[in-house]
C-alpha cells in the first residue's frame, strides 16, 4: 500500500508509459542503422494517432484506479470485520456488557417506535388516505360548561349539516356521514345484540371502497323510508356466511327489519380502530329522527378534499355554511386529516414516550462509549504497534468504527426479538382507546428503522473513540505510550457522563413528576364510597320495551333478587352510576322567584334517574331538604334533588328548595340538595347534576348497585340478573372501585412506562459509571497510593476521588466512607462534586486557599491543603 | 461497431498478450517486439492498438502491472499475469485447439 502522494499522476504514468515505448523503438531503428532523426518519426509513426491513444489510456488506467481502490476499500473492510468479531469473541465480557447494553436501548426504541408507526404514521389502507378528513362542528361556546365542554371542538354532524355541506362545499369532492349503533339481530338460533355501522351511501366514494361482492350502498338507499339493505362484514361473511357469494339478496334481521343483503365489504376495513369491525352495516338517514328540521346531530363525518384544496381552507368554507345553516355566529367547522384527528388523545403521550425511549438509546450509546474509550486506553499500545508498523490515523480509526458498528448490528439482530416481545406486552397491557394499537406489527418498516437506528448509533458512540485512538496512537509513537488517554481523551470523557446524567435526569425528573401527578390524581375524592359497591349495568331491547311500566317493573324485580343474594346489604336503581359511562345532559329551565315568564338559565346539566336508597348507598351527603324515599313514584307529584354545583352555578345564592325547574318537558319541583360527585374522570369539575325519582321517568339502561358485605361473585350476581328477565342484556357488572381505577388506566400506563425508562436509564448511567470509576481507580492505584501517603491529609483519610477531569482530583473526608467509583453519588451531585472537587483539592489547598465547601464537616474556615 | 474481424483480430491479440506474458512480466514495448517477431508481421497488428488492450485486460483483472527498473536504467510499467490471466491463457489455449482442430478436420476430406 503505497501512500497516493509520492505515485505520480496517472495521466503522466501513461505519457511516460508511451514515451518509453517510443524511446525504445527510436533505440532499436537506430542500432539497425537508420539514422536518428529518421528513426525518432518511425518510431513515433508506429504508434499512430499518439493523443488518441494516449486519451484511450487515461481513461481506461482512470477506470482501473476506481475498482482498485474499491476492491482495496472492500477487502479492507472485511479484514476489518473479520478481526472485529475476533476480537469480540476474545473479550466475551466486554462484548456481552456493550451488545446487552445497546439491545436494550435499540430493542425499547424500536418497539415504542413500531407504535409509533403502527397508530401515528402508517397510512390507512384506503386511496390517498391523507387527503381524507374527519368533520366536526365547532362550538367554542360549549367550552364554558364542564358538562358539554367535549362537544366545544368535536360536536357531531347532523343531517341538516350533511345536506348543506354536499350542496354547497366547493373544498370537498364529497362528504359522508357514519354511526355505530347496538341493533338485535334475529337469527334462527336466537337473539343477539350487535353493533351495527350506519352509513351514507356517500361513504363509499369518500373512502373509494371497492366491495369484494355486491354492491356498496347507492343514493337513494340512505333516504327516509328508504327499503332496508345491508352490507356485510368480510370477517362474518366468513364465520357466519362459509364466504358463500350466494349471500347477495339474503336477508338477515336487524331490529325486527328483514334488510336485503346487497354486497360484502373488502377485508380489513375498520372505521373506528378502537373496536372489533361491525358484522353489518345499514343505511343512514332512513328513520324519522334523522329528518334535517329535528336538528339531530348523530353521526360522525368523513370528507375528502377536492384536488387542489387544502384542510384549512376546508375548515374555512365550512365553517361560513355552518353559520349560515345554524344561524349561529359563534359556531363552525374543523376538518383535519382523518388519522391526525383519531390519535389526538394518543399522539402526545406516544411521542412522549419515543423520546423517552431515545433518551433510553442516548444513555445506553454513551455508555458503549465510555466502555470503548477505556478499552480503547487498554489497546493504545496495540494501537501505537499498528501505528508503528505503517497503519495511518484514519486506518485505526475505521478499524474502531466497525468494530462499533458490528456491535451495534449485533445488537440491532438481538434487538428485533426484544422490540418484539416488548411490543407485543406494550398493546397487551395498554389501555384500551388508543386507535390502530392491535394492527400493530413490526414489520420491514420497523425493521429498517432498527438497522436505521443500529447505524446511527454504531457512529454516534463509535467516532469518539475511533478519533481520539486514532490520534492519540500515533501521537503516543512520540512520546513512549505509558496507556494514559491524554487530555483529549479525558475531556471528551467528561463531556460523555454529562450527557449521560443530563439524559438520565431528564428521564428520572419526568418521571418524578408523572408520578406525582398520577398520585395526586388518584388521591382525588370522587364525592362517593367506591368500597363495597358493585355495579351491574343493564339495558333493555328497546323494542320490547316500550312501555315505562315494563321497565319499571324489571327494575324493581332485578332489585329485589338482588338484595335476596347472599352478602347484599342494600340497593338501589339509578340510571347511571358514575364512572360506568351513559351518562346524560339536557337543559333546564329555572322558575323566577316572581313567577315571571322563565327564561332558559341552566345550559345543559347532567341528569340521573335515581330510586330510593342511591344517594345513601353512594354516600353522597344531603345538604338540604329531603332526599328521594318511596313516595315519589309515578303518581305522586314530580320532584327533583339538585347537586350543590347546580345550586352554585344557577341559583346565585337563592334558596333552591321549593323551586319549579322544568326538566326534559316536565316541570319538577326541588325537594333536595346533594353533594357533589365526579361521573367521568377524577380530574373532571363537579359539574352541576338534576337528579329524578326513576320511578317517574324508568330508563330503558339502568344499573343495580349493590352494597356488599362481602363481596359477591360476579357471577352469580349476573345469573340472578338474568333470571329476573332473559332479554335483557347485561352490559357489565364491576365493583365501582374498579370502573375508578378504569378510568385512570392510561395514566397509569403512561407513568408505569416513564418509571420503567427511567429506572433502565437510571440503572444503565450507574453502571456505566461504575464502569469509569472503577477502571480508572484500577489504573491510578499507584497514583493514588503515593497521594495518599505524602499529598493529601484531611482528617486523616482520602473519602474519594473523582476521575471524570481525566486527572487525580481528590475530595477530602468531607463524606464518610470510601466510595470507589461513587456510583450513587456520581449520579445524584456530580456538579457540585466536580466543583467541590476542585475548591478542595490539594492543588488548590496547598496555595492557601481555604475549602469554600459549606459542609464540610471541618467548616468552611479549615484549610484542605497538604499537612505534613 | 466492432465488425466480427476485428473483434476476432482483439480476442487473437489478447490471447497473444497471455501468451507472452506466460514467460514473465514485461513491458510494453517488449511485448510489441514479441509479437511483430512471433507472428513476422503476419497478423498486422498496430502497436497502437496493444496500449489499449493491455489496459483493458488490466480492468478485466487478466493482468497486474509495476513500476521496475527497465534497460535503459529508468522506470518502465511491466505487465504480469494474474492468477485470473493465467486461468484464461489455459482456457484460450484449450478452446484454440478445438477450434483448429475442428477445422483441420473439416478441411482435411476436401484435399
Amino acid at each position: 500500500m503505497k501512500d497516493p502522494i509520492f505515485q505520480p499522476k496517472i495521466e503522466t504514468r501513461v505519457d511516460d508509459e508511451l514515451a518509453f515505448h517510443v524511446e525504445m523503438a527510436t533505440r532499436d531503428l537506430i542500432a539497425s542503422g537508420v539514422h536518428p532523426t529518421e528513426a525518432r518519426r518511425q518510431a513515433e509513426a508506429t504508434l499512430g494517432d499518439r493523443q488518441r491513444l494516449a486519451d484511450e489510456c487515461k481513461r481506461l488506467a482512470h477506470d482501473i484506479e476506481r475498482s482498485e481502490r474499491r476492491t482495496q476499500y472492500f477487502s479492507a473492510l472485511m479484514q476489518d470485520t473479520r478481526f472485529a468479531l475476533r476480537l469480540l469473541s476474545r473479550r466475551r465480557s466486554f462484548a456481552a456488557i456493550a451488545i446487552a447494553t445497546l439491545t436494550i436501548g435499540i430493542g425499547a426504541a424500536t418497539a415504542i417506535y413500531s407504535i409509533v408507526d403502527g397508530v401515528l404514521l402508517r397510512p390507512l389502507p384506503f386511496s390517498e388516505p391523507e387527503r381524507v378528513g374527519a368533520l366536526w362542528i365547532r362550538q367554542p361556546e360549549l367550552a364554558r360548561n364542564p358538562t358539554i365542554a367535549w362537544l366545544a371542538e368535536a360536536t357531531p354532524v347532523g343531517n341538516e349539516e350533511y345536506q348543506a355541506i354536499r350542496a354547497g362545499a366547493r373544498t370537498l369532492t364529497d362528504v359522508a356521514l357514519y354511526a355505530t349503533s347496538s341493533q338485535f339481530v334475529s337469527r334462527p338460533e336466537g337473539t343477539e345484540r350487535i353493533s351495527a355501522a350506519i352509513v351514507t351511501s356517500s361513504l363509499f366514494t369518500v373512502l373509494r371502497l371497492s366491495m369484494a361482492l355486491g354492491h356498496p350502498f347507492v343514493a337513494g338507499d340512505d333516504a327516509l323510508n328508504a327499503a332496508p339493505v345491508a352490507l356485510v362484514d368480510w370477517n362474518t361473511w366468513q364465520s357466519k356466511y362459509n364466504a358463500d357469494s350466494g349471500v347477495l339478496g339474503k336477508s338477515v334481521v336487524l331490529n325486527r327489519e328483514a334488510h336485503t343483503i346487497v354486497g360484502v365489504l373488502p377485508k380489513g376495513l375498520r372505521l373506528d380502530r378502537t373496536t372489533e369491525p361491525p358484522p353489518y352495516w345499514v343505511a343512514a338517514l332512513r328513520d324519522s329522527s334523522d329528518m334535517p328540521e329535528r336538528h339531530n346531530r348523530n353521526y360522525y363525518a368523513l370528507a375528502r378534499l377536492a384536488p387542489g384544496a387544502t384542510y384549512a381552507r376546508a375548515s374555512a368554507e365550512l365553517s361560513r355554511i355552518i353559520r349560515e345553516v345554524t344561524r349561529d355566529s359563534t359556531s363552525g367547522a374543523r376538518v383535519e386529516q382523518w388519522q391526525r384527528d383519531e390519535s389526538r388523545q394518543s399522539r402526545p403521550a406516544l411521542l412522549g414516550l419515543l423520546g423517552a425511549a431515545i433518551f433510553l438509546l442516548g444513555i445506553a450509546c454513551v455508555n458503549v462509549a465510555m466502555l470503548l474509550l477505556g478499552e480503547s486506553a487498554n489497546r493504545a499500545r496495540e494501537m501505537a504497534a499498528r501505528a508503528a508498523l505503517g497503519a495511518g490515523s484514519g486506518r485505526l480509526a475505521r478499524q474502531l468504527l466497525v468494530e462499533s458498528l458490528v456491535i451495534a448490528l449485533l445488537s440491532a439482530v438481538l434487538a428485533s426479538g426484544v422490540a418484539w416481545a416488548f411490543m407485543r406486552g406494550l398493546v397487551a397491557l395498554a389501555p384500551i382507546h388508543i386507535p390502530g394499537l392491535d394492527e400493530v406489527v413490526i414489520n420491514t418498516r420497523v425493521l429498517a428503522f432498527a438497522a436505521l437506528v443500529a447505524t446511527a448509533t454504531g457512529l454516534l458512540f463509535g467516532v469518539a473513540p475511533a478519533l481520539t485512538a486514532g490520534r492519540s496512537a500515533v501521537a503516543s509513537l512520540t512520546r513512549l505510550g505509558t496507556g494514559q488517554s491524554g487530555r483529549r481523551g479525558a475531556l471528551l470523557q467528561r463531556g460523555l457522563i454529562a450527557t449521560q446524567l443530563a439524559l438520565s435526569v431528564i428521564l428520572l425528573t419526568n418521571a418524578f413528576l408523572l408520578t406525582r401527578s398520577f398520585r395526586q390524581l388518584t388521591s382525588i375524592n370522587p364525592g362517593f364510597r367506591s368500597s363495597g359497591i358493585t355495579v351491574a349495568r343493564v339495558s333493555m331491547p328497546w323494542e320490547l320495551f316500550r312501555e315505562p311500566d315494563q321497565n319499571r317493573a324489571v327494575a324493581r324485580l332485578m332489585q329485589e333478587r338482588v338484595a335476596a343474594l347472599p352478602g347484599v346489604e342494600r340497593v338501589a336503581i339509578g340510571s347511571a352510576a358514575p364512572f360506568a359511562g351513559g351518562g346524560q345532559s339536557s337543559p333546564i329551565t329555572i322558575q323566577n322567584p316572581d313567577g315571571s315568564a322563565p327564561e332558559t338559565v341552566g345550559q345543559h346539566t347532567q341528569q340521573r334517574y335515581v330510586g330510593p336508597g342511591f344517594f345513601e348507598i353512594m354516600g353522597m351527603r344531603l345538604l338540604r331538604g329531603r332526599l328521594f324515599d318511596q313516595t315519589d313514584n309515578s303518581s305522586s307529584n314530580l320532584v327533583a334533588v339538585i347537586s350543590a354545583a347546580e345550586v352554585r352555578r344557577d341559583f346565585n345564592g337563592r334558596n333552591p328548595l321549593g323551586v319549579r325547574v322544568q326538566h326534559q318537558g316536565k316541570w319538577r319541583q326541588i325537594v333536595g340538595v346533594v353533594s357533589d360527585v365526579k361521573y367521568r374522570g377524577l380530574s373532571t369539575e363537579n359539574e352541576a347534576t338534576i337528579y329524578v325519582p326513576f320511578d317517574q321517568n324508568p330508563s330503558v339502561s339502568f344499573t343495580v348497585l349493590a352494597q356488599e358485605r362481602q363481596t359477591t361473585t360476579l357471577a352469580i350476581f349476573r345469573r340472578a340478573l338474568r333470571e329476573v328477565e332473559p332479554n335483557a342484556v347485561i352490559t357489565g357488572v364491576d365493583p365501582l372501585k374498579n370502573l375508578v381505577a378504569a378510568s385512570y388506566t392510561s395514566e397509569r400506563y403512561r407513568t408505569a412506562l416513564i418509571i420503567a425508562f427511567a429506572s433502565v436509564a437510571a440503572l444503565l448511567a450507574a453502571v456505566g459509571m461504575y464502569g469509569v470509576g472503577s477502571r480508572s481507580a484500577a489504573r491510578r492505584t499507584k497514583e493514588v497510593g503515593i497521594h495518599r501517603q505524602f499529598v493529601v491529609r484531611c482528617d486523616g483519610a482520602l473519602a474519594g476521588y473523582s476521575d471524570d477531569a481525566g486527572e487525580l482530583r481528590t475530595v477530602p473526608a468531607c463524606q464518610q466512607g470510601r466510595s470507589r467509583g461513587g456510583v450513587a453519588r456520581g449520579v445524584i451531585f456530580p456538579v457540585q462534586a466536580t466543583h467541590r472537587a476542585d475548591s478542595c483539592s490539594p492543588r488548590h489547598g496547598a496555595k492557601g486557599k481555604r475549602c469554600s465547601w459549606p459542609t464540610c464537616p471541618t467548616g468552611p474556615s479549615h484549610a484542605c491543603g497538604s499537612r505534613p | 461497431m466492432a465488425d466480427s474481424k476485428s473483434d476476432r483480430l482483439r480476442g487473437t491479440l489478447e490471447l497473444l498478450i497471455l501468451r507472452t506474458l506466460a514467460w514473465g512480466p514485461r513491458h510494453g514495448y517488449a511485448i510489441a517486439r514479441w509479437l511483430a517477431d512471433t507472428t513476422r508481421d503476419k497478423l498486422r497488428i498496430e502497436e497502437g492498438s496493444l496500449y489499449p488492450a493491455l489496459y483493458r485486460m488490466q480492468r478485466k483483472g487478466l493482468l497486474a502491472s509495476d513500476w521496475k527498473t527497465s534497460e535503459l536504467g529508468r522506470p518502465a510499467k511491466f505487465y504480469r499475469l494474474t492468477p485470473a490471466g493465467k486461468k484464461q491463457l489455459e482456457s484460450e489455449i484449450a478452446e484454440w485447439k478445438d477450434f483448429a482442430l475442428a477445422v483441420t478436420r473439416v478441411l482435411r476430406p476436401a484435399t
